[in-house]
Formats: C-alpha cells, structure tokens, sequence
C-alpha cells in the first residue's frame, strides 16, 4: 500500500515550478495531495492540520489572501480551504410572513451583514421535503428536522458545504410532533476530534443545554463566558450596559429585548439580537455596530456557522 | 554490495539500511534511526529494503538533513528509561531542531518540509511546518509579501476592496 503511494507521488516532478518554493500555500497544496494518497485513516482528525496554512490563525489567512492574486486563488481553492482554519461566517436564520408564499423561508447571513450570501439555504442536495426546519448547527454540521407532511418527519443531518447528508432514523419521541420539542434537539460534533457527530434529544428540559450552547448567558447587564471548561465556572468576561448595546438603534419595533446569539472568538465580537437587529459589540473597543435589520417576521432562533469544508459524513456517524 | 551492506549490523545489532537520495548520495543508518520515518518503517516491515530504498523526489543535501534529524532523534525512546539522561537529551534536542530550521533559507526550508512530508516524519514535518506559520502569523500582507518575496499584483481598487471584504483581519 504504503509502496504504490510511493510511486504515484514520485511522478510529480519536484523541481517543476520553482516559483511555488516561495509560497507556503501552494506548500500546503502539495501537501495535501501527498496526504490524500497515504492510507485513509480518520478523514478529520491530524492528517489535515499538518500543512504550515492550517496552523496560521483565522486572522492571519485572512489577511493572506490580501497578499497576492496567486495567493488569493491558493485561499479560496476549493480543494485546498479544506485544509485552512475556517471561523464564524455567519448566521442561519428562519423567517415566518402570512403574507408570503411560502410563509417559512430560510436565510443566511454574512457575519459582515454585506456581500452575498456564503450559502443559499435552499438545500437543493437535500430530498424534497414539504418543509425544513434548521434545529441546530455545529462544528460546519447542521441538524435539520424535514417535514415529509405535517405530522411525518425525521432529522437529517447535513454539511452545507460539501452537500452530505445524513438521515437520521426516527426516534420514538418525534410521532409527539409539536413546535417546543424541536427545540430540544442539539447537535454535537467536533471535527478536531471525530468524525462522529451526537443528536441529542432533550425531551423534558431544554432551558440548561441551551445556555451552555451558545457559551454566552445574561448577567447583570454583563456578558459572562465559560471560558475554561477543566475548571467547571463561569467566569465574568466583559461587562456592558443595556444603553450601549443599544446605542445605535431606535426602537423601531417597540419589543426591546436581547438575545445572545454567538462569541467570534477570534476577534473578540459578541453578536446578539436587539429588537430585531443582528448586531455586533467589540469588547475590546467597547462599540456596538448594526449588522443587519432581519425585519419583525425572523423567527428567534439563530444559527451560528462556521464551515467545514472536509467531508465526513460519509465515513460515518 | 547492497546485500552485505544490509547483513551488516551495528555495535547495537540493529541491521543498517542504505537510504538513497534523488542524486545517487547513499546513506548507511540503522532500521531504529530510519524507523522514524514511517514510509521506511513500513517498508521494513514489508521487508523491502533489502536492496537500499530509492528515495526519488529528496535530493542528498536535504536527505543530510532528515538523516541527521533521525540520528538525533533515535535516541528520544531509549533514553526516555533514564531520567536524568533524558531531561539533557531533552534539552540538545530542543536547541538542536531550533537550530536547524532557523538557520534555512526558505526554498531549503520548504523542501525540507515536503521531504518530512514524503517520508512521513511526523516530528518533523509538525516542526517544520510550525516554522513556516510562525512566519506567517500576526504579519500584515506587507510583511507577508517582503517574507516571501511575493510580488503584489493587485491593483490599489482591488486591494482596497479586498482589504474591506476582510475588515476584521486588520483590527488589532
């Protein structure tokens, strides 16, 4: 096995394109194609962190795609993004208007609230269902509850990014039907760790598991974050008054309430919902921004997403 | 001659290995030294070394420097008995590795890189690799440009925009 690989390697001619020895990225590229011939052992886990491009932070990538025209084309390469730290892209999001046809829609948006959006979350990949509902997303996952009638339906777990899906089988909870048990099924999976992803359904209280999702909980006008797992506390992060968060909108829609929705933690910005608008507040500079009117039909729920562009969902679950 | 060259055997008794580089360059190391490669360590096992094992795409001055790498390293699990023995160990091996990818010039460093890749080292290649995203981490594209000799080809328009698209990047 091991033999073969050698071979089909050794055909690339390595002194070929001097140019390439000046860029990590196409460095990373050759990696790559080096790995995907060597035994397939876990799709997820250490072979695709090895390369030089997957130990640069978010940050930095993003600013290497600024670098060149060659590097930009090397970032946003389909087959080589894969290997690169991916972050929080944006937001998925329900929308509900009697006034409309459909009356459920499905939207994504960018975490900078321009540009067009990341994923159409049309899912035409999916089989057709008479609706979908996106219950929960994790780790570049999202876990989806397709209706095939009103009272028939069954979780499908999908990657947006590479179209797999995953149907789950039903569970005996699901004949219950009901819009409050939608909210009780989460969605564990950690790509670093194993290409297995966990439906969890909480069938009696949900209230817990959803604070510790979103990492982020109210406090006094504050925001505190579980920052460190091993010692099981929540420890105070940043503190911000009620005013700030909202200093840049008027209450247009009169229902003055907040909602944590997610932590960048790459950049230190809190996105949450203040009367319908998903806004962002820089802890480091202390500015709150308006990232998007969602208008008064969005439904609460939000979605942060960050993709994944390996697949796994075909090696298992 | 590559036969007796494989009977041959160490102080150790481990059985040498001949490891040829892409322009002819032989070199004699033991299976425990070569082991840590783990193409070569599967060849072993396969028992296909027997007549040297060609390595096609790593030229002999990089192949020095993986054979020295693996002479340093073989060492890290028979010491790892002896404490005191180790913590030195432990300590040369650091200044040892630090030193050698410091001193590279990056087309030396990036081949380095691929050959660590090819041959499956995995301490290597980890080491290797942190080096090249060390020099990459924290820099503006100016930097990033000047680091590795990239030219830029974006015109201001399109770098203005593309720096806007990636406004986050450039907080600090």
């Amino acid at each position: 096995m091991e033999i073969l690989s050698l071979f089909v390697y050794s055909d690339r001619d390595m002194a070929g394109d001097v140019d390439d020895w000046k860029s990590p990225w196409a460095l990373s590229a050759e990696i790559q194609e080096g790995e995907g011939i060597r035994r397939p052992s876990s799709p997820t886990t250490s072979s695709w962190r090895s390369s030089p491009a997957s130990r640069v932070p978010a940050k930095s990538v993003r600013r290497c795609s600024c670098v060149s025209r060659r590097w930009r084309g090397l970032i946003s390469d389909p087959d080589h993004r894969k290997k690169l730290p991916q972050t929080l892209a944006g937001f998925f999001y329900h929308s509900e208007n009697e006034s409309r046809f459909p009356m459920e829609a499905r939207h994504f948006v960018n975490v900078s609230g321009r540009g067009r959006p990341l994923v159409y979350p049309s899912f035409s990949f999916l089989p057709r269902f008479e609706s979908i509902r996106m219950v929960d997303s994790c780790g570049g996952l999202l876990l989806c509850r397709c209706f095939e009638s009103s009272d028939a339906s069954r979780y499908v777990v999908c990657n947006p990014a590479t179209e797999e899906l995953v149907a789950l089988p039903e569970s005996s909870y699901d004949a219950e039907g009901g819009g409050e048990e939608e909210m009780c099924a989460r969605l564990g999976f950690d790509p670093d760790v194993s290409s297995q992803f966990h439906v969890f359904q909480f069938v009696t209280d949900a209230r817990l598991w959803l604070v510790l999702r979103s990492t982020l909980r109210k406090s006094e006008n504050g925001i505190t974050v579980l920052e460190d797992y091993s010692k099981d506390e929540w420890t105070l992060k940043h503190k911000v008054t009620i005013e700030l968060l909202s200093g840049k909108i008027s209450c247009k829609y009169q229902t003055m309430f907040y909602r944590g929705v997610t932590v960048h933690l790459d950049c230190n910005l809190v996105y949450y919902i203040a009367d319908y608008i998903l806004m962002s507040y820089d802890m480091d500079r202390k500015e709150p921004r308006v990232i998007q009117d969602l208008g008064s039909d969005c439904m609460m729920e939000y979605l942060p997403y960050v993709p994944l562009y390996v697949k796994t969902l075909s090696s298992g679950r | 001659m590559a036969a007796a060259a494989a009977e041959a055997t160490t102080d150790g008794g481990g059985k040498m290995i001949i490891l040829i580089s892409a322009d002819g360059k032989r070199f004699e190391v033991t299976e425990a030294v070569a082991s840590q490669s783990q193409l070569i360590s599967n060849m072993i096992e396969d028992d296909c070394t027997e007549n040297g094992v060609r390595l096609p795409n790593v030229d002999g001055d990089i192949l020095t420097m993986v054979v020295d790498y693996c002479n340093m390293h073989a060492g890290d699990a028979a010491a790892a008995g002896d404490t005191m023995k180790a913590s030195s160990t432990e300590e040369e091996l650091k200044k040892f590795d630090a030193e050698l990818v410091q001193a590279l010039e990056n087309p030396v460093l990036f081949k380095l890189i691929l050959a660590a890749n090819f041959l499956n080292i995995k301490s290597l290649l980890d080491m290797t690799c942190q080096r090249v995203a060390d020099m990459m981490s924290g820099k503006t594209p100016e930097q990033m440009r000047e680091t590795f000799s990239i030219e830029n080809d974006f015109t201001p328009e399109e770098e203005a925009a593309i720096r806007q698209e990636n406004a986050w990047a450039f907080d600090d």
